[in-house]
């Protein structure tokens, strides 16, 4: 159908219409409340930046400390907080928000949209990543930062062993960092799906976009496991359960677990899209398309699937069964294989391609040299027998910095020189890139590749110093001299940045001559992004021309005008047909306000102070009030378009809203499934009586059950009522839920009171309480969901064809009692069947 | 603090012992082969960069190509990847098949227990009927598979000698089994391998492999009572050390019976203290003594105030523990 549509001219009336709606006011209050996409991405960019020079001063003065046997630069305690935090801030607070700041601004570019799906999410996004970084960077004004190593394993996590603030810090900061990415991942996913120019079908879409999108879906999959470790750990330190006590039914290993069923897939979202922006780059500069574009889109996907199925390869020393480690070792090597595909996929680029020698492209292609070194001495680590010599050495370390400096760092400053003239309309030096990148690539390898062979040495990882006797010295001296080569480079680099933001030649709309759309735009993009939304007709709209007949044609500058308001497309999700105008938001402070409030919450809980707590309560109830208010919204209205009418907002599958309640739904789903199995590790490790107290009791949990599942009948018979206009049935249908889920949770407290064990009794107690209690949880934020969407009838009445908020609330209703059905099932039936 | 531990250099593929060496031969082929890769990747990429083309490829345009051409080399590419894991697998599930377990029982075992920041290691003997304990230096049979039970007694640790075997984590709720057999007599240097705490870079252990009829020497001499004290020196020298350190360590027939610390019956007998960061020389002892916290800063070992000539009886008691 988008091959027919005829697109409109705009006229400079309507691109000042356009200008005026979109842009950000001036001054400190724009500023702030502005929901850009390109200025969201600016400020993760530079905010990323900043973590990126933390956490390299940090490294410098390990490097520093480490490079003679036996010095004292550094106590003891602050070398371990330093790897921690050094740890902590690369993996957490640069390599993830980095790509998420370029993937932020370039999207809508690519796809020919005016801007992310939730533009006030994305700000929230940005706002709760500065609050949580500054939160844990907050832990130097007491002398207490995480000392426990990135990955902060029990027992020495524990409160027993590290009595201190430094892991509540760790603990209270990764779990607001979680809500940042869980939030930014839902908006990649449904700006997706949802909000591309018309014509724009998947396997037309830049490999960054696929390389975003798998590290998304993987993210709202697999961060729910961190969030779960931390609330155990943080229940453990502060109110004494047992999750991870091994005297009373709990296990050392679960957090081991937990943490790298999030940590491993992890690993792929801080690679993924940098590998995405190499495929997108190298063919600029090699002056043709990528070779193999759908193995490439394909094996990008794959890594991501197979992410999940690989991260007991962390715990290969642990004592675990010699059968299971064989499966994961083998998916360990598997994984190499759509790796495999990239690296061949990029050398037939530039091999039949013409090589335009620009910063950008040596970075990319150093990179390849890079993803090479680091991707073997992962398969050498795959080899469970080697492995046990290799874990927790120097040869981690290198094979860890290969693939983090190679793998994310090199395309990341090599997408700088890129996108730079896009973002600030000037080109950066190339003469000083050209230094950059000579002393970043010898410098990396000269700090990294001798670790492996301190590794195959025998040093241990995480050691504040070292014997002269082992022979260990000269080469640790080496790589602190390269480190420093390093550090030089990547100073030139951001001096580059500083002097080209004043002085850089001035660059046009595609100073590189690229073939996607976002060079189609002016540098800097208005505010608008496009004047009109394009019509999309093959791969590499710009292209066209010179890949000769036989691609289609888009129209680039005739296309959806959309000017009442902001608006922009919403599209089919595969074969991007337009289906729906969405209508975007006004600039907001309410991200920003939520934002604080959470972690003012989380300074509540850190320093055990109930009034900073309710205080962030109440900021953060506020701030979801007047987010959520409903404003002077657009009626059930429908659009014309090039496509015909189309309505705003769109129903169900049509409209953002579903979209973005179904990823809600998939990221609490997978939280339940890291409880669960919890339970089930435990039940299955625990040598303590299991259940504590006998098996549990039905009558008033079965009763309970069958309440709740009456209710999503009662519901949905009452949401059904919309069919025919029948306010009256969907009224009592959301009242009486609301009743029978408040009867739920009254019973589940009798349940709870006659319950001989307390939460601090042993870890089938602690599990007991955290999994029914979140469940509660969920059906309390349920019961209050129902009572907006009802009190919302009165205001603004749904009708047959417009009632997305009763949907989408049905459709959580709905989950919360399936879950509900996976608890029971597990806590009460299961103990039963064994 | 004085003099340092002999020169030695522990590796993971120059190795002395089972199954070090199975899993060297792995390491030796993937580490080739990893090589390879990487100067074949380096060598294409090369070309690929500098290979000349012709001037009639026309002026700054993208270019269609014969799509089947170059799309080729990903078929290649990963063919021969594939080829190569293969290999990698089945090497690596042979490997593990001779790792995982002697080829021969054992008839010594070793229960060693990590503690923060030190090794304690029981022998239980199959062939004796009374075993013993030491601290941070083992002394095994040559040609013997020996059993290790690993047993966490705080936070997680990991016991790694690399020139015998892989390393195993100590793990607190469950016992992990491991085994090592020295080939060649020598002496063995490993350190803790996972991140414990502070003095985590100082928590080494030896393994010394002897002929078996020097090892039987040694369990003898260790399994026996600590010498009774000879002279009144000695004798007071011990008194002091039961009142001021008792509480924390044994010397099994003196009256000192704690098991916070190291067991120190047979003390003299080992090459270093403070599991493996200092030589046991009298000054180095004299020093340790006098302030733990200066040679392994948040060492659980508090400084116990002692006159000069009480830490000097104590120190000389001690040397007489061989």
């Amino acid at each position: 159908m988008s091959a027919t549509l005829v697109g409109r001219t705009p006229t400079p009336a309507i691109v000042e219409r356009l200008e005026r709606t979109w842009e950000t006011p001036r001054g400190w209050r724009g500023s702030l409340m502005s929901v850009d996409h390109k200025t969201i991405g600016k400020r993760y960019l530079v905010t990323a930046f900043v973590f990126l020079v933390l956490g390299g001063l940090e490294a410098m003065m390990m490097r520093l400390q480490l490079a003679q046997p036996n010095q004292h630069l550094l106590t003891p305690e602050q070398y371990n907080q330093l790897f921690t935090v050094h740890g902590v801030t690369m993996i957490f607070l640069y390599a993830a928000p980095i790509l998420s700041g370029f993937s932020n601004y370039v999207w809508p570019l690519m796809l020919g949209s005016r801007d992310m799906a939730f533009p006030r999410l994305n700000a929230l996004s940005y706002w709760i990543f500065l609050c949580a970084g500054i939160f844990l960077y907050s832990s130097v004004l007491v002398g207490q930062m995480p000392n426990a190593g990135w990955f902060n394993y029990v027992p020495f996590s524990g409160r027993e062993y590290d009595p201190g603030l430094n892991i509540d810090f760790y603990t209270l900061g990764l779990t607001l960092l979680t809500i940042s990415t869980t939030v930014g991942s839902v908006n990649f996913i449904v700006t997706l799906f949802k909000t591309r120019a018309p014509g724009m079908s998947v396997n037309r879409l830049p490999i960054i976009v696929w390389g975003t999108l798998t590290a998304s879906i993987a993210n709202v999959l697999a961060l729910p496991s961190l969030t779960a470790a931390c609330i155990f750990l943080f229940f453990d330190r502060r109110f004494g359960t047992h999750f991870f006590d091994a005297t009373s039914g709990g296990h050392p290993l679960l957090w081991q677990h937990l943490f790298w069923m999030f940590g491993h897939p992890w690993v792929y979202v801080i690679v993924l899209p940098a590998m995405g922006m190499v495929s997108d780059i190298l063919p600029t500069f090699c002056r043709r398309p990528l070779v193999g574009y759908t193995f490439v889109a394909l094996a990008t996907v794959a890594t991501g699937i197979l992410g999940f199925g690989v991260w007991v390869h962390h715990m290969f020393a642990t004592g675990l069964p010699v059968t299971g480690m064989s499966f994961f070792a083998g998916a360990s090597m598997i994984i190499a294989i759509p790796s495999a595909v990239g690296v061949f996929s990029w050398l037939a680029t530039i091999w039949h391609g013409r090589p335009r020698f620009t910063t950008s492209f040596l970075y990319m292609a150093g990179f390849i040299v890079l993803f090479t070194i680091g991707g073997v001495s992962g398969v050498m680590t795959a080899a469970v027998p080697f492995d046990w010599q290799l874990t927790d050495s120097y040869f981690v370390v290198a094979h860890l910095h290969y693939v983090l400096v190679g793998i994310n760092l090199f395309p990341v400053v090599g997408a700088v020189y890129y996108w730079f003239p896009k973002m600030t309309g000037r080109l950066m030096n190339e003469t000083l890139g050209k230094w950059g990148f000579w002393l970043m690539f010898v410098g990396t390898n000269v700090v990294f590749f001798p670790m492996h062979r301190l590794g195959m040495l025998g040093m241990p990882r995480r050691i504040y110093t070292y014997a002269a006797a082992n022979g260990w010295g000269t080469i640790n001296l080496v790589e602190t001299v390269g480190g420093f080569v390093l550090a030089a480079g990547v100073l030139v680099f951001l001096v580059n940045v500083f002097v080209s933001l004043r002085r850089g030649a001035r660059a046009g709309n595609n100073p590189w001559n690229g073939g996607t759309l976002e060079w189609s735009t002016t540098s800097p993009p208005p505010p608008y992004n496009f004047a009109v939304i394009p019509i999309i007709a093959s791969r590499h709209p710009l292209w066209e021309n010179e890949l000769g007949e036989g691609t289609g044609r888009s129209q680039l500058d005739r296309g959806f005008l959309l000017t009442e308001g902001r608006e922009t497309v919403g599209t089919s999700p595969l074969d991007a047909e337009p289906d729906i105008v969405m209508k975007m938001p006004a600039d907001s402070a309410w991200p920003l306000v939520l934002a604080v409030s959470l972690t003012v919450l989380m300074y509540g809980l850190l320093g055990e102070s109930t009034w900073l707590f309710v205080l962030g309560v109440f900021g953060a109830v506020l701030s979801v009030i007047g987010w959520l208010w409903p404003e002077k919204l657009h009626p059930d209205e429908t659009i014309d378009t090039p496509a015909g009418e189309l309505p705003t907002g769109g129903q169900s599958v049509h409209s953002v809203g579903w979209w973005g309640m179904s990823c809600t739904i998939a990221t609490e789903a997978a939280f339940f499934a890291y409880l669960l199995f919890s339970y089930f590790y435990l039940a299955s490790s625990s040598t303590n009586a299991w259940p504590t107290g006998g098996l549990p009791k039905l009558g008033l949990v079965g009763v309970n059950t069958i309440i709740l599942l009456t209710s999503s009948v009662v519901l949905e018979w009452g949401r059904r009522g919309i069919r025919s206009d029948r306010l009256a049935r969907v009224r009592t249908g959301l009242g009486l839920t609301m009743v029978l889920g408040i009867v739920f949770l009254v019973l589940q407290s009798i349940e709870y009171s006659r319950k001989t064990f307390s939460f601090s009794t042993d870890a089938y107690s602690s599990l007991f309480y955290t999994i029914t209690g979140f469940h509660g949880a969920h059906v309390a934020v349920g019961v209050l969901m129902l009572g907006v969407v009802l009190a919302r009838t009165f205001w603004r009445t749904p009708t047959a064809r417009r009632h997305e908020w009763l949907t989408n609330a049905s459709m959580y209703w709905h989950f919360v009692d399936l879950v509900w059905l996976a608890v029971f099932t597990s806590l009460y039936i299961t103990p039963r069947l064994v | 603090m004085s003099t340092e531990v002999a020169q030695h250099s522990p590796g993971i593929m120059h190795v002395f012992g089972a199954p070090a060496l199975s899993e060297a031969a792995l390491g030796w082929w993937l580490t080739v082969i990893s090589c390879a890769v990487v100067a074949v990747v380096t060598i294409v990429l090369l070309a690929a960069l500098m290979r000349r083309r012709d001037a009639q490829e026309g002026g700054d345009e993208a270019h269609r190509r014969k799509p089947v051409a170059a799309v080729s080399w990903i078929y290649v590419g990963v063919s021969i990847t594939v080829v190569i894991l293969i290999g990698s697998f089945i090497g690596t599930m042979v490997t593990l098949a001779h790792a995982s377990r002697p080829s021969t029982r054992s008839p010594l075992t070793l229960d060693v227990t990590g503690h923060q920041w030190w090794w304690e290691v029981r022998y239980s003997d199959s062939l004796a009927s009374d075993g013993f304990v030491t601290a941070n230096e083992v002394h095994i049979p040559v040609g013997v598979p020996v059993r290790l039970r690993l047993h966490g007694a705080d936070v997680i640790h990991s016991w790694w000698i690399p020139e015998l075997a892989g390393k195993t984590d100590v793990i607190p709720g469950q016992v992990n089994e491991a085994w090592f057999e020295a080939r060649t007599p020598g002496a063995y240097h490993g350190q803790c391998a996972e991140y414990c705490g502070m003095e985590h870079a100082k928590m080494a252990a030896i393994v010394f492999a002897d002929p078996p009829a020097k090892y039987e020497q040694w369990a003898t001499q260790q399994r026996a009572n600590a010498s009774v004290p000879a002279d009144s020196a000695t004798k007071s020298g011990e008194f002091v050390f039961v009142r001021s350190c008792g509480a924390c360590h044994a010397v099994r027939g003196s009256g000192a019976e704690g098991r916070v610390g190291p067991d120190l019956t047979h003390l003299a007998s080992r090459t270093t203290i403070a599991a493996g960061t200092l030589v046991n020389t009298e000054g180095n002892l004299l020093g340790w003594i006098g302030d733990p916290q200066i040679v392994k800063p948040g060492a659980l070992m508090p400084k116990i105030a002692l006159s000069g000539r009480d830490a000097a009886a104590v120190v000389a008691y001690l040397r007489t523990l061989k």
